[in-house]
């Protein structure tokens, strides 16, 4: 199974990662994550999950263009694989699959 | 640069760089750069320098780190190191077990202390804003002398000051210490211990309300909040908000809200709280009320608005403490901050309103437990050496056979961790088992928990960072030698000099141990028999109630034992003062002094012996009286200027602004505890004085069990609400001294295993010479030598070695008990030569004995045996 699934934490660093689409680097996807999904979010967490998620081959990484801002360091930008791609649809499609079966009445107000 | 001009700390830098793998470290660093700024702008760049640091431990994790391979092969190693060490352990079992007990019991000491810190750490933490809470107090100083006072509490005045002319408080609390009153319903009377507290008390502090409005439970008069606890004794359930309690039988009181009980680690304690404003309105008429001098029984909070730094507030309390101060001729006193959290642990403040843990007691623990601790690690390093014979060997072959210094090194580092974490377990068991000792020896009327939870970790480092400097000579010693020299030289090496100094060392610990617990039972003994000036002895104090009638001490008078009864305000020697102002000659401000006394009655200076040097005892005055006649002591009388003392008697005073005839003066006597000295005192007289004791006088060698009996049945009559309480004065005077008690037992412990672990080191050292001489003595023998001259010969430089322990620790004690310990002591025993020979006469006939023993056996043995095999 490894490699397939992912886990809550990988799928919204992901998500996260295709909604920045060409400014996702790790602390974009940190600021990101702590603004949209209401958690306070280390950068170190988010490190070590894209680091988990290369190797998986969900994501893939290059280094951007030297700034000014960063004493002159490289950005690390990470996007999307076929695989992380199929991955997180996956993932929302097991979702959806499992809201459908629930009668509409259980989850009202 | 202007921006720019912070830059990350670069030793962080540097670590990140050593240990990251290239291709993740530019853009890694950029990323705690970019972090970095961002933290210097939001919080300041030295808090953001401590996280760049932090961040930089944190990601040292095994996919940032540049060598797999060496991670592989140092576990295997590790785990070689750990299967040796077993085989090791398991071939010396004495060995092992000698020295897991020896450190278990002095891990155990270090383990109590750790968690009696941890425990104390969390006292207040639970006030949701504990970190920008803080407490209001004041340092008073005297103009005459220059005498500083620290104290806990402030003046009612600062409060209104500081609502109309101090900004950048948001939230702000005044409490008044409260005593136990009587809180009764139609059904009961029960008495509860509490406070006043105003308005604001529920924003500074989170003490959840289970009924009632936080906002208004306090607010206006005659209100009261009470803990869920009392209302369920006063009520039987907590349903009683907006019912009626009668406070001291004649205030009729609201309830306004239930309270969660007080946690235990909160610093004040309370069953309930009235509300501020009812006793403001009570005391309103009192022109001290509102004066800036009046500040013994309040206490103020605050929390500072957000941004404003607590050195914002200050800069405007000393302002205002300057102006408020300049109209006093006798005080100056200083308002300052203290952050809740340094209440406990912290300084000893005067006046607390509640609980207080002086931080000296905690570093004098902390340093005794380390030194227990140091002592048995090097017992550790001591054995180990010792047993060199047998390992050296082992070393060689190792050696021979590849090993790298390195190796040998981190084995012997290894073996002492692990049997320092063996020693762990056995520690843990014993403090279970010493933990409620220990917790009712330091706690002050504390609740403490000791949790093992809370603690483990910093236990199992303990262990750890033991195990390590046990391991650490050792390592070294075994580590350094090169193959050839350990297998030729049957384990000859010695390294006598290095093992000496570590026992002389022990020695010192122990010896000052010892000479710590003779001085200190001999002060202890002193101050329970010096000589007051004043008779405690077969004296019964029984506290008094508002409402316990005068009948009661006619009756109490009646009984056979008694001789006779006097009353007093408070009871002198015990650690209490009340103090007041006196002026003399009447009229004449800039006289005024600061005096102690005591309201008493006509048999009082009878029942307590005083002696008198001028003047008579008191008259008897009729009980509506409203003179008010004085005995002074000597030292007051000099101060009045008054050189004979027979000139004092029919002096005015005017004590407290009322007119004081001078009737006697008696000799001076000693009314404080022995920590500090005494000074002017008057006894005063007055009939309708709140008398809060009664003094009973018994006859010698009485029955205090029947007596006590025969009093509660007499007590019983008039009080039925209240227990009959009594307590014999010189059982106070000892409870005064608790203090000094409490360091005996623990120091009493400390040196009990300084002194084992010692003797057995001692012991270990004495077996490996003796064996390692024995063919040196069977050669001796030979030649002539007597039983006798060996044992001399093997013993002398021990002898002298504990000799010069002795000196060294004899000099540390001194320096120790009279700068620290007794620095606060007023008045010290004479530190008599048995009190510095007592204790360390054991440890050397102990250790002597043992010497001897050993040595003779070695030194019996027959020359053909020792010498056969070769």
């Amino acid at each position: 199974m490894k490699g397939n699934t992912i886990g809550e934490f990988e799928e919204l660093v992901l998500l996260t990662i295709a909604s920045l689409t060409n400014d996702a680097y790790s602390v974009a996807i940190c600021d990101h994550l702590s603004e949209y999904a209401d958690r306070k979010v280390k950068l170190g967490v988010v490190h070590s999950s894209l680091n988990r998620l290369e190797e998986k081959g969900l994501i893939k990484s290059s280094l951007g263009e030297p700034t000014q801002e960063r004493g002159g360091r490289r950005k690390r930008f990470y996007e999307l694989t076929h695989a992380g791609i199929a991955a997180v649809r996956n993932a929302k499609e097991i979702r959806d699959r499992i809201w459908s079966l629930i009668p509409s009445f259980v989850l009202k107000g | 640069m202007g921006k720019n001009q912070f830059t990350p700390p670069k030793l962080a830098t540097k670590f990140i760089s050593w240990y990251c793998k290239p291709e993740l470290l530019e853009d890694l660093l950029g990323d705690l750069e970019e972090m970095y700024l961002r933290n210097v702008k939001a919080k300041g760049h030295r808090h953001a320098n401590w996280i760049y640091i932090l961040d930089a431990f944190k990601f040292l994790r095994w996919y940032t780190l540049k060598l797999k391979i060496t991670r592989m092969v140092s576990f295997s190693i590790i785990y070689n190191y750990f299967i040796t060490s077993l085989r090791v352990m398991k071939s010396n079992l004495t060995f092992t077990f000698i020295n897991s007990i020896g450190l278990a019991i002095s891990l155990s000491v270090g383990l109590l202390v750790i968690a009696y810190i941890i425990n104390l750490q969390s006292f207040d933490k639970f006030h949701s804003h504990y970190d920008e809470i803080y407490r209001l107090q004041n340092t008073y100083i005297d103009k005459r002398d220059g005498a500083q006072e620290l104290y806990a509490s402030t003046s009612i005045k600062l409060f209104s000051l500081l609502e109309d002319e101090v900004t950048g408080v948001d939230k702000k609390t005044i409490i008044r210490k409260g005593r136990i009153g009587d809180f009764s319903t139609e059904k009961k009377t029960i008495p509860l211990r509490g406070h006043y507290a105003d308005k604001g008390f529920f924003d500074v502090f989170t003490f959840p309300l289970i009924a009632g409005d936080p906002k208004t439970a306090l607010d206006g008069i005659n209100k009261v909040v009470l803990t869920e606890e009392s209302a369920i004794k006063l009520f039987g359930d907590t349903q009683a908000l907006g019912k009626e309690v009668v406070y001291n039988k004649e205030n009729v009181l609201t309830v306004s809200g239930i309270v969660k009980d007080v946690p235990d680690n909160s610093h004040f304690y309370f069953d309930q709280l009235i509300s501020f404003a009812t006793i403001d309105n009570a005391m309103k008429t009192n022109t001290n009320w509102n004066k800036w001098d009046y500040m013994w029984l309040n206490f103020i909070y605050i929390i500072p608005e957000e941004g404003v730094s607590e050195n914002d507030i200050k800069v405007q309390l000393d302002v205002i403490s300057k102006r408020e101060s300049a109209d006093s001729e006798s005080s100056d006193i200083a308002v300052s901050l203290l952050p809740l959290a340094k209440i406990i642990p912290g300084e000893n403040y005067s006046n607390q309103l509640g609980r207080n843990v002086d931080m000296m007691t905690i570093y004098m623990l902390s340093v005794l437990a380390l030194i227990v601790i140091v002592s048995a690690t090097f017992n550790y390093s001591n054995l180990s050496i010792a047993r060199s014979m047998s390992r050296l060997k082992e070393v060689g072959v190792r050696k021979t056979m590849g090993a790298s210094r390195n190796q040998i090194f981190n084995q012997f580092i290894m073996e002492s961790v692990l049997i320092a974490l063996i020693s762990l377990c056995f520690a843990i068991g014993l403090f279970f088992f010493l933990r409620p000792y220990f917790i009712g020896l330091v706690s002050n009327g504390y609740e403490l928990t000791l949790a093992l939870d809370a603690s483990i970790t910093f236990f199992i480092g303990l262990a750890f960072i033991t195990g390590l400097l046990g391991g650490l000579l050792p390592a070294v010693y075994f580590s350094k030698y090169s193959p050839q020299g350990l297998l030729k030289t049957e384990g000859g090496v010695q390294k006598g000099r290095m093992k000496k100094f570590l026992i002389g060392v022990q020695y010192v610990f122990a010896f000052s141990f010892v000479l710590m617990v003779s001085i200190l039972y001999h002060q202890y003994d002193f101050s329970l028999n010096y000589n007051l000036g004043y008779s405690t002895k077969n004296i019964l104090n029984i506290p008094l109630r508002a409402t316990t009638s005068s009948n009661f001490e006619t009756e109490i008078r009646r009984l056979a034992q008694v001789k006779n009864t006097s009353k007093s305000l408070m009871i002198t020697s015990i650690g209490d003062t009340y103090g007041s102002s006196l002026k003399y000659p009447p009229g004449l401000k800039s006289d005024s002094i600061n005096v102690h006394f005591n309201a008493v009655d006509d048999e009082y200076i009878n029942v307590h012996k005083h002696t008198l040097i001028a003047g008579a005892n008191f008259e008897e005055l009729p009980e509506t009286s409203e003179t008010q006649l004085a005995i002074i002591n000597e030292n007051l009388s000099t101060t009045l200027g008054i050189t004979n003392p027979q000139k004092a008697i029919g002096e005015e005073v005017i004590i407290d602004g009322v007119s004081t005839t001078v009737v006697g003066v008696a000799t001076d006597f000693h009314y404080k505890t022995l920590f500090s000295s005494s000074g002017p005192f008057a006894l005063i007289y007055q009939p309708g004085a709140p008398y809060e004791y009664l003094n009973v006088e018994l006859n010698e060698n009485v029955d205090k069990v029947a007596l006590l009996s025969e009093m509660d049945a007499v007590w019983k009559k008039f009080d039925q609400e209240h227990q009959f309480e009594a307590y014999f004065y010189d059982d106070q005077i000892k409870g005064a001294y608790k203090e000094l008690d409490v360091y005996l037992k623990i120091i009493g412990y400390l040196s009990f295993i300084a002194i084992s672990i010692s003797i057995m080191g001692l012991l270990g050292m004495v077996i490996y010479t003796t064996e390692s001489k024995s063919k040196e003595m069977g050669i001796r023998k030979v030649l002539g030598a007597s039983t006798g001259q060996l044992i001399q010969s093997i013993g002398k430089s021990y002898v002298l070695l504990m000799i010069l322990s002795y000196l060294v620790a004899g000099t540390l004690t001194y320096y120790l008990v009279s700068e620290l310990l007794f620095s606060e002591l007023a008045i010290r025993a004479k530190l008599t030569p048995t009190v510095w020979m007592g204790g360390a006469l054991v440890i050397i006939l102990i250790s002597v004995i043992s010497i001897i023993i050993q040595a003779y056996r070695v030194a019996a043995k027959n020359p053909a045996v020792t010498l056969k095999y070769d």
